[in-house]
């Protein structure tokens, strides 16, 4: 079962873009700090708080709240 | 002596030389430094509305090959006055505010950890954030699974929140509560408790060896007080005083006692080997909730690094949503469903942002950085539609800084 | 969770090798192995001299027109390193002296005669790094019938590779033994070094010295095996490119240090050094071992 979701899964993304398999020696720019989904977590965190705070959209980057009164 | 010397600098050099051939300089230490981040910035709303200076502080610590803990904490120093209801003149909403009167403190603390094993990544948040006029409890956990040679990864979590969120006033000026005795006291009629529970399922894939994608869903619940215990609407047909104004023709900000919110994030980051390994970071997410609202995000920032560890990074940023369907700046009738909000962040709007953060970083070890964003939001920026007004125009800045130090 | 050790022995570039790897699991490792005997074939076929396909070899067809190539990233960075060594070797180590082999078969290890000086000379005019023109994305020779050599570099940075990679995917105790070439991954899994025996250069199967390594790396260069008499003199495979004949003063040189492709090219260089080889490994300052043709030995390992 959990096999079969895996191909599945594999299978989903490999039909929405052609994508060639990079193998662990050819992560080296990918590995960049400039490269990472989230390059300066402190910043993005205040800057999402205040952008939730001053917005009504919310969420996708990730599970988790802070609270927020939020005049 | 000349010749230790020479020979010296021939071990350097040789060595430079083969630490720049590729795929040679990864370290088994790499992942397992014990780090600290701290950040300031200073928020400060066009007009003089509202100052909130932030401080945070990480500090990430690796116990052992497959378990590290997080553990992060936040203060916001909050001054200053925020809109509180709107009427009508001459056709037109005008504003008022809520005077100087807001002088919060919010402290929140989390510690997370994360586990890897051969099956995949796990991780659990607890943490905890008051106010004088909010306290929210919250846990988050989340998983990590690599397929596909670890081209691709397979992202689920879950999230809950229990808050209680009440108003403040101070006597005086508004002693209804507590005459005689000067202070704070708790508003009464306002408030209450809200729960909130979120689930992520993500997928990131290698496109190749310079750049990936990321596609995110989440999907959030809300129940319970979802109104703002602060604001009021304009409501001509009610007779009583609205209590701290003693004005008649208001009412408290109303809203449903449920809110599902889905987003759907979409990331690209792609790597440039020809411009100084410059990065190219793109974002679009599309929100629907069903209070009727529906925005776009879209984001960009260039990465640039440039020489001796200097790097610059432009951000642009839009975004546009249209109205709740129960907003209005003013009402005047009564709604059926018996919900009323003039909460700016419920209106139609449209917001550019932009900004440029310069970083630097000392011996592999410390890194110092500076931004500044600005942001602008205009009820005419919106490519969405419903119900907004120019009143509610106005623009933050952002100054921030940062220090990271790695053990 | 307990680590076993995992071993996987193959052949590559021509010697035998082995990966040494600890995992939780067979799986584990077997991915792990896979990806490095992956990467080292691929380099392998990119840069051996015997495969009229590999990348080397078009490279060296350009040199024999003198016309000028097109080269990728992982190319330049190669010369660049070959670059240094010259640089830093006064001109021994010359990654385009291998054209000397004609001169010297070392395959045939009796009636080996020394070449005539005219034949030496001739074969010279095609040596030299100062001849060969490049930059970050091409290569040029200002003289035909010249021909590059990776030999001394290659296998050596992919030990190197291999320890990246079992990084990358989160493998930390472990060695790999590509040749006689060594990197360490990581000491065992209770903080305890590897012990790497130096093999005597006289004699295959004895042990000169065993090293203790827990993490870096660990090359040699000497006669071992392929090298020829020529009137009782021994003559190992490494040539002079600046003489033409293949050096007789030290037997062997084993370097440690924390890349592979540093002590590789350090144990070459001082070979080539001949008798000023000791001097200048003591100077260069890594650890290092050497014995001579005469079967005197020194250098700093030795004492440990």
């Amino acid at each position: 079962m959990i096999g079969k979701l895996r191909y599945a899964l594999v299978f989903l993304v490999c039909l929405t873009g052609c994508t060639q398999q990079v193998m662990p020696w050819e992560r080296g720019f990918l590995a960049k700090p400039q490269m990472q989904l989230d390059t300066d977590p402190e910043r993005s965190k205040i800057m999402k708080h205040t952008f939730s705070s001053k917005e009504a959209a919310t969420g996708g980057y990730g599970v988790g709240g802070g609270g927020c009164g939020c005049n | 002596m000349a010749v230790i010397k020479r020979n010296k600098s021939a071990l350097s050099t040789l060595s430079l030389a083969a630490l720049a051939l590729p795929g040679v300089m990864a370290s088994a230490a790499d992942s397992d430094q014990y780090s600290v981040d701290t950040l300031f910035s200073r928020y400060s709303e066009s007009q003089n509305r509202m100052k909130i200076d932030a401080y945070q502080a990480s500090a990430y610590l690796p116990l052992t090959d497959t378990l590290n803990f997080r553990v992060n904490g936040v203060k916001d120093v909050v001054t200053g006055a925020s809109p509180v209801t709107y009427y009508p003149a001459a056709g037109k909403a005008k504003m008022i505010m809520s005077g100087a009167s807001i002088a919060d403190v919010r402290d929140a603390v989390d510690i997370s950890a994360s586990y890897t094993n051969n099956l995949g990544q796990f991780g659990v948040d607890v943490g905890r954030s008051s106010e004088n006029d909010y306290n929210s409890s919250f846990f988050n956990i989340d998983s990590k699974f690599d397929f596909n040679q670890k081209n691709t990864t397979l992202a689920l979590g879950y999230g809950f929140a229990s808050d209680n969120v009440w108003a403040i006033d101070h006597c005086p000026p508004h002693c209804e509560g507590m005459v005689g005795n000067e202070g704070k006291y708790r508003r009464s009629g306002v408030g209450g408790d809200k729960q909130n529970h979120q689930g992520l399922i993500g997928i990131t894939q290698l496109l190749d060896k310079h750049s990936f994608v990321q596609a995110n869903l989440t999907y959030s619940y809300s129940g319970g007080y979802l109104s703002d215990p602060y604001k009021a609407v304009y409501a001509p047909w009610v007779t009583e005083p609205y209590p701290n104004y003693a004005d008649s023709g208001f009412m408290h900000d109303t809203r449903p006692g449920e809110k599902h919110q889905i987003a759907f994030l979409t990331r690209y980051v792609r790597h440039f080997s020809n411009l100084n390994s410059a990065a190219l970071h793109l974002d679009y997410r599309y929100y629907a909730d069903t209070w009727n609202i529906g925005a776009h995000t879209f984001e960009l920032s260039w990465n640039q690094p440039i020489v001796d560890h200097w790097s610059i990074t432009p951000k642009f940023r839009y975004y546009s949503q249209n109205a709740a369907e129960f907003y209005q700046p003013y009402y005047t009738s009564q709604r059926t469903d018996g919900f009323y909000s003039s909460d700016y962040r419920l209106a139609r709007f449209g917001s550019v942002s932009g900004g440029v953060q310069i970083e630097k970083q000392f011996f592999s070890k410390l890194s110092v950085g500076f931004a500044i964003d600005f942001y602008k939001r205009d009820y005419s920026y919106s490519i969405n539609g419903g119900a907004g007004s120019p009143v509610d125009n106005f623009t933050f800045s952002i100054l921030s800084a940062n220090i990271n130090y790695k053990f | 969770m307990a680590l076993q050790l995992f071993k996987y022995p193959f052949t590559a570039m021509g010697s035998p090798c082995e990966i040494q790897l600890y995992a939780a699991s067979v799986s584990d490792a077997a991915a792990v192995a896979q990806s490095i005997i992956h990467d080292i074939e691929r380099l392998e076929s990119k840069y051996s001299r015997y495969r009229p396909d590999s990348f080397l070899a078009e490279i060296n067809r350009a040199a024999a027109k003198a016309r000028k190539i097109a080269i990728d990233d992982e190319t330049a960075s190669l010369l660049h390193y070959a670059q240094t060594c010259y640089e830093q070797s006064d001109g021994l180590f010359d990654i385009s002296s291998g054209v000397l082999r004609k001169l010297w078969d070392f395959k045939q290890s009796d009636a080996m005669r020394i070449p005539n000086p005219e034949h030496i000379q001739r074969v010279l005019q095609y040596v030299g790094w100062d001849k060969v023109r490049w930059t970050s994305s091409s290569l040029a020779f200002s003289a035909k019938n010249m021909e590059l050599d990776f030999g001394g570099i290659v296998k050596e940075y992919a030990a190197d590779r291999a320890a990246s990679i079992a990084y990358a995917m989160k493998l930390k105790y472990g060695i790999v033994n590509l040749g006689g070439d060594i990197r360490v991954i990581g000491p065992h899994p209770d903080g305890s070094p590897w012990r790497i025996g130096v093999q005597d250069p006289r004699h295959k199967n004895a042990v000169l010295k065993v090293v203790a390594l827990e993490h870096g790396a660990m090359a040699s260069s000497g006669d071992y095996e392929r090298c020829i008499q020529i009137n009782g003199q021994r003559y190992s495979h490494i040539l002079n490119p600046q003489t033409g004949f293949p050096v007789n003063y030290l037997a062997a040189v084993t370097v440690t240090s924390d890349l592979c492709v540093l002590a590789g090219s350090a144990s070459t260089i001082a070979m080539l050094k001949a008798d000023q080889g000791m001097a200048w490994l003591s100077d260069l300052g890594l650890p290092h071992l050497w014995v001579t043709v005469d079967g005197k030995m020194g250098g700093d390992l030795v004492d440990i």
